[in-house]
């Protein structure tokens, strides 16, 4: 089911992208896997009832690859599958930073480091309820540079807030280069687990090692989770895999119609 | 003032399961009340302002109402784009609470002064700002703040300000009356409504009305009050512990610019040069003129 789930998002981000002639394709190919198995094995929300109590809550923190989570979302029914193609023209409803007007986006973010902590809050509010749904925080790597990540990191150990899980999509490259040569974050393994997570370590391209970590993150207690992700930025198009260069530049029109032959 | 405000929230929240607290490490002898009666709603985070902005958009998310407290500077100025993007873009019922707001920490030095805290919340969309100037206009704005379910910054100065009404605040709308309508008039907005008070008692005494108003609410809502007040043709003071640069006396300044015929308005408020001066509140007060022999001195010129 996440496969083909797969296949829809790799085509709507291509062309979203392509055709708009804008940035941050990188970005969306590196956790389109993680979204795949996400949203259609992991999360329970309901397009019928998007504001239901008892609905896992996803928020994406690096709110610049909006494009794959306006594919998922028309993919699940939220909104007609139409407004893909007027992503971020004039007038739209689809803004190239994720926006909490779009039916089923739970909040927007754009600068970088807020999500953790928004999520966080939310995950209280469900423990203090009795709210037994799961709060799902999407990050990047270059993410990890903020210090507000880091308070919301250390707060949510030391409150053992077991509802929240963090996803890390460590694709190695942020905006102006390498993640190893601008903060390294090795070993972010131990760091976390140091911080005081529950910590996985898995292949974000592999469905079933994500769907296996999201499975075992959702029974795990008394700690908040987070399942680092090591992924390939640019992942699909040949000549963007690996490359600073798939932040910024469109997909020519022959890179989008490999990957839709391809498909 | 930060006592009144606990006291206040106690009484709220007693009647309410969503009412949470939150501090950045302060409130030593002042929040205590409200952590004994509702442990479970109270959160020290630490010193980490940015994630108590965003845990609060969170919790606010969900249906709850969140106060947050801290030092003017670092509960505005330090996590300035959380309040921005997270609480006024998503329009959220949370109030951004501040002690220090003006100067009464001048002797701690220019960390400690909150002198630009009016300017950077009021620009935000969707937020109201609360001045209260003592203990009753706070209960006044507390009883707005209650009902009011978008985003909230409540300016508190310290404690131990003096009462300056006699009974509960009955204004119908936000601006409250304290000496009618004259020709010189003073819009005072805050805490140092006891100098403007001062100043109207002395000219009381020679015979001259001076006007006085207290403005403890800067809003959208608030503009008709002071436009009103603003097209009558006279002459207006307006009166902050704050910068001049977009604070209060900016927002009464833009107001006024928007009339056919604009009012005179002359702004007191803390000097550009010497917004590091150190000093307790009243010799500050002094230096920059906004206490009652500085408004003497700026009636004074008016009146020859
Ligand atoms: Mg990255």
């Amino acid at each position: 089911m996440s496969e083909l789930f797969a296949k829809k998002l790799l085509e709507d981000v291509v062309r979203m992208t392509s055709e708009a002639k804008t940035s941050h394709v990188g970005g969306c190919l590196s956790c389109l896997d993680i979204i795949s198995v996400l949203f259609t094995e992991v999360i329970n929300i309901d397009k019928k009832n998007p504001n239901s109590k008892n609905r896992d809550r996803f928020i994406l923190s690096k709110g610049h690859t909006a494009a794959i989570i306006y594919s998922a979302l028309a993919n699940k029914g939220f909104f007609s599958r139409k407004w893909l193609s007027t992503f971020i023209q004039d007038g739209t409803k689809l803004p190239g930073h994720i926006d909490h007007k779009v039916p089923g986006v739970e909040f927007s973010t754009g600068s970088l480091g807020h999500g953790l902590s928004v999520g966080l809050g939310m995950a209280l509010s469900m423990r203090y309820n009795n709210i037994k749904s799961n709060v799902y925080v999407l990050v990047s790597d270059g993410e990890m540079n903020t210090g507000s990540t880091w308070e919301a990191i250390m707060f949510a150990a030391h409150h053992k807030v077991d509802n929240l899980i963090c996803i890390v999509d460590k694709n190695k490259i942020q905006s102006f280069g390498e993640t190893k040569d601008i903060i390294n974050l090795d070993p972010l393994y131990e760091k976390w687990e140091t911080y005081g997570w529950n910590t996985y370590d898995i292949d974000g391209h592999n469905h079933s090692e994500i769907k296996k970590a999201f499975i075992d993150s959702k029974k795990y207690s008394k700690k908040p989770s987070v399942i680092i992700c090591n992924t390939i930025k640019g992942k699909g198009i040949k000549d963007f895999e690996g490359r600073l260069i798939s932040h910024y530049r469109p997909p020519s029109e022959d890179q989008l119609n490999d990957i839709l032959k391809g498909i | 003032m930060r006592n009144s405000f606990v006291e206040n929230l106690v009484k709220y929240a007693s009647k309410k399961k969503n009412v949470y607290l939150l501090t950045g490490d302060l409130g030593f002898s002042v929040l205590e009340p409200f952590i004994k009666k509702n442990p479970k709603n109270f959160f020290n985070m630490g010193v980490a302002e940015q994630n108590m902005m965003g845990v609060s958009s969170g919790l606010a998310l969900e249906g709850n109402k969140v106060f947050t407290y801290s030092i003017s500077n670092f509960a505005t100025s330090r996590c300035h784009e959380q309040i921005r993007n997270d609480i006024c873009y998503h329009d959220l019922d949370v109030t951004v609470v501040a002690v220090g707001g003006g100067l009464p920490y001048g002797t701690h030095g220019y960390t400690h002064h909150g002198i630009e805290d009016i300017t950077i919340t009021r620009c935000l969309p969707n937020m109201t700002v609360y001045v209260p100037a003592d203990r009753l206009e706070l209960e006044f704005c507390f009883n707005k703040i209650i009902k009011n379910t978008s985003p909230k910054y409540l300016r508190l100065a310290k404690g131990g300000e003096p009462d300056l009404y006699k009974k509960k605040i009955s204004a119908s709308g936000n601006v409250i009356c304290h000496k009618k309508l004259s020709e010189i008039n003073i819009l005072s907005c805050g805490s140092i409504l006891v100098e403007a008070i001062d100043c109207c008692d002395f000219y009381k005494e020679k015979g001259i009305n001076v006007g006085l108003f207290s403005c403890p609410i800067i809003s959208e809502e608030t503009k008709p009050e002071i436009k009103k007040l603003l097209s009558k043709g006279k002459t207006f003071i307006t009166l902050e512990e704050h910068k001049k640069i977009g604070g209060f006396g900016s927002y009464v300044s833009e107001i006024s610019v928007s009339l056919e015929e604009p009012a005179r308005v002359i702004s007191c408020g803390v000097l550009s040069d010497g917004y590091d001066l150190v000093g307790n509140q009243k010799y500050l007060r002094s230096l920059h003129g906004i206490d009652k022999e500085g408004l003497v001195k700026v009636i004074n010129k008016l009146l020859k």
